[in-house]
């Protein structure tokens, strides 16, 4: 209620953001020939939507420093760790790019 | 109610107010203990989707005489959008939960439980066909009772090809956690409707709504993976 003061215009940009980003996602790999920019383009929308859910409508940017860096910082391992097994995939295999 | 029965109940009822504390603020320890929770899932997710990806990546072929090319992009986008509409309906729940008004909580909650098992009904489509009916493809990607022998009918068939095996495990998994996220719900809904949740106590609400956000990021990076990454062009 609005004696609270918060506002819940934000919920609705979001919503629009996301629903933009989802239709984007949805026509970008239509793009014939730029295959490693199409893949480009989706996992970065991918991981815009993705930060978007997180700090808005889990509301990380509510939370004080600690909660978020002990929620942020662990989600860097799994990229790390995709980064080191690809290359070490792609160092056994010689694939100069993903094939598939 | 008398002064001594405010207190009484004010001392039995459901602690809202934690203490500050210098690193976690007055997050709950249940709020706490939920992101912790969705780390470690996170971990699990984190997996799969490596697995999937190296499989993918060191693949001669990829797809398989016989399989579908693609997964129905336009049924999934669907989905997707259910998911992110399920997302905004359960953000506008905690909201009213944390003003205190039970009915439009409710009203929320169920409006979210609606959209779990709306999305569970489409994956059902997907794999078997359960709603062809209305949207066709009968017998779905499983090609559940339909001839998969034939050229003419696709089937993606669990543990024929890698690129199979990865998708039902990865869509299963998340399938498992929107099952268990509207059960969830409905359980919260259930409380809302029993007005445990009233009197500032909207930390419950708040800690669904955490899983349920958690379930539509997942699904945000599953549908890029491992529907919408295209296949290199012939030639």
């Amino acid at each position: 209620m609005s004696e609270h003061g918060e506002s819940k215009k934000y919920i609705w940009m979001v919503l629009i953001a996301l629903t933009v980003m989802t239709i984007l996602e949805l026509m970008l790999p239509m793009i014939q020939g730029m295959r490693n920019f199409v893949i480009f383009g989706l996992v970065a929308l991918a991981l815009a939507k993705a930060a978007c859910v997180l700090i808005w409508y889990m509301h990380l940017n509510h939370e004080t420093k600690g909660l978020k860096a002990s929620v942020i910082y662990p989600f860097a391992f799994p990229f790390l760790y995709a980064v080191v097994l690809i290359a070490e995939a792609m160092f056994r295999g010689g694939i100069a790019w993903p094939k598939v | 109610m008398n002064a001594h029965a405010e207190a009484d109940h004010h001392d039995h009822g459901p602690i809202t107010d934690w203490p500050l504390d210098p690193q976690m603020g007055k997050a709950s320890p249940g709020k706490i203990a939920m992101w912790f929770f969705l780390l470690s899932d996170a971990m699990s997710f984190g997996g799969l989707l490596l697995a999937y990806a190296i499989l993918r990546a060191r693949a001669d072929t990829w797809v398989h005489p016989g399989e579908p090319d693609e997964f129905g992009l336009v049924f999934t986008g669907g989905l997707t959008f259910l998911l992110i509409l399920s997302s905004v309906s359960m953000v506008l729940a905690v909201y009213y939960a944390k003003a205190g008004d039970k009915a439009k909580t409710t009203k929320w909650l169920a409006i979210t439980s609606l959209g779990g098992f709306l999305f569970l009904c489409g994956q059902m489509q997907e794999y078997f066909g359960a709603l062809s009916f209305i949207f066709g493809h009968p017998g779905g990607l499983t090609g559940y009772g339909q001839d998969c022998a034939s050229e003419a009918i696709h089937c993606l068939t669990f543990g024929s090809s890698a690129r199979a095996s990865t998708f039902y495990i990865i869509t299963g998994f998340h399938g498992l956690h929107v099952f268990s996220g509207t059960v969830y719900l409905v359980c919260t809904l259930i409380g809302s409707m029993k007005g445990k949740y009233e009197n500032g106590n909207y930390s419950p609400v708040e800690i669904c709504g955490l899983f349920w956000h958690f379930v539509d990021l997942v699904w945000i990076l599953v549908f890029t993976f491992v529907y919408l990454i295209p296949l290199p062009e012939a030639g």
